[in-house]
């Protein structure tokens, strides 16, 4: 794995990333995106990890977020987001990854027929914060693109996110 | 007539405002006749919007932000170190990084933008 960044790495103690206006703005999007609870933690981790994938980001899919693991996210589970078409993951999911696969790679490809199985499965509120987890989680574009998304350690971490909605990666996930 | 974007924000409103604001930022934090040069690319790449960019006619400079710009929309996976070393030839670091995530917040938001268009139109709109 290249540890080389295409940038320096950020060396103010006390800010997240480099603590510019765009930083903050993009900070209290994210933080007021994950505090939305309309949707259950599994899908939203599903939706994370495969952003994660498409855009290879290695921190990200290096994580676990701490709310979908107390839900029951275990490997298994994860891995099935690969080939999620072709694999037992339930339908509800299956459609999440759907709407997720076509706004990364081709928004104009939602069509008529998705938007029925997302009314299907969800409300309208639950396929907005859909779209705006994408929003979220996409941030890695920002680092896969300059080399910043180096992970914290070999292996799996937890991802948390406090009262505010502000992240920290914790332990290592054993196994 | 509500629209899919109205609806959004209706059913997630602090979400769709903090994306707002983040729009308004994106633009300060970077040259916006630059980044108004690749929101155009986006709305081409994206949306269906007409390919009136002359790249003949544009700076070197402007010419490595639209091919970055190009990259990082089909595959941001495969931005190669000259694509990135292409950009610091015109810009230092920290703007290069503040153009990225500027792009990055247009970029996105148009992505569900045109999605919202479709699964969360109103159902007069959509039939």
């Amino acid at each position: 794995m290249t540890t080389a960044t295409r940038i320096p790495l950020p060396t103010t103690a006390g800010v997240h990333w480099y603590g510019t206006e765009i930083d903050e703005a993009i900070d209290v999007f994210s933080a007021t995106a994950v505090l939305a609870t309309s949707l259950d933690p599994i899908t939203s981790e599903v939706v994370r990890l495969r952003c994660a994938r498409y855009h290879d980001c290695r921190l990200c899919q290096s994580l676990r977020w701490e709310n979908a693991l107390d839900a029951g996210l275990d490997e298994q589970l994860a891995r099935k987001v690969d080939g999620y078409e072709t694999s037992d993951l339930d339908e509800r999911l299956k459609v999440a990854l759907r709407l997720t696969d076509r706004v990364i790679v081709d928004p104009s490809l939602v069509d008529e027929e998705l938007r029925a199985d997302l009314r299907a499965h969800f409300t309208d509120e639950q396929i907005a914060e859909i779209l705006h987890d994408i929003v979220k989680w996409s941030f890695q574009k920002v680092l896969v693109a300059l080399r910043l998304d180096l992970p914290v350690r070999e292996g799996l971490s937890v991802l948390s996110f406090d009262d505010a909605g502000a992240p920290s990666i914790g332990a290592a996930i054993e196994g | 007539m509500q629209t899919a974007q109205d609806r959004r924000r209706a059913v997630q409103p602090e979400t769709a405002d903090t994306l707002a604001q983040m729009n308004e930022v994106a633009w300060e934090a970077t040259d916006p006749q630059l980044l108004e040069l690749c929101r155009r690319r986006l709305a081409t790449l994206l949306d269906g919007a007409p390919d009136d960019i002359d790249l003949d006619a544009l700076s070197a400079r402007d010419r490595a932000f639209i091919a970055f710009t190009d990259q990082f929309v089909f595959s941001v996976a495969s931005v190669t170190e000259g694509e990135v070393e292409a950009l610091l030839a015109h810009a230092d670091h920290l703007e290069v990084y503040r153009f990225v995530a500027a792009l990055y917040t247009l970029e996105m938001t148009l992505r569900i933008e045109i999605a919202g268009r479709v699964v969360l139109a109103p159902e007069e709109v959509s039939a």
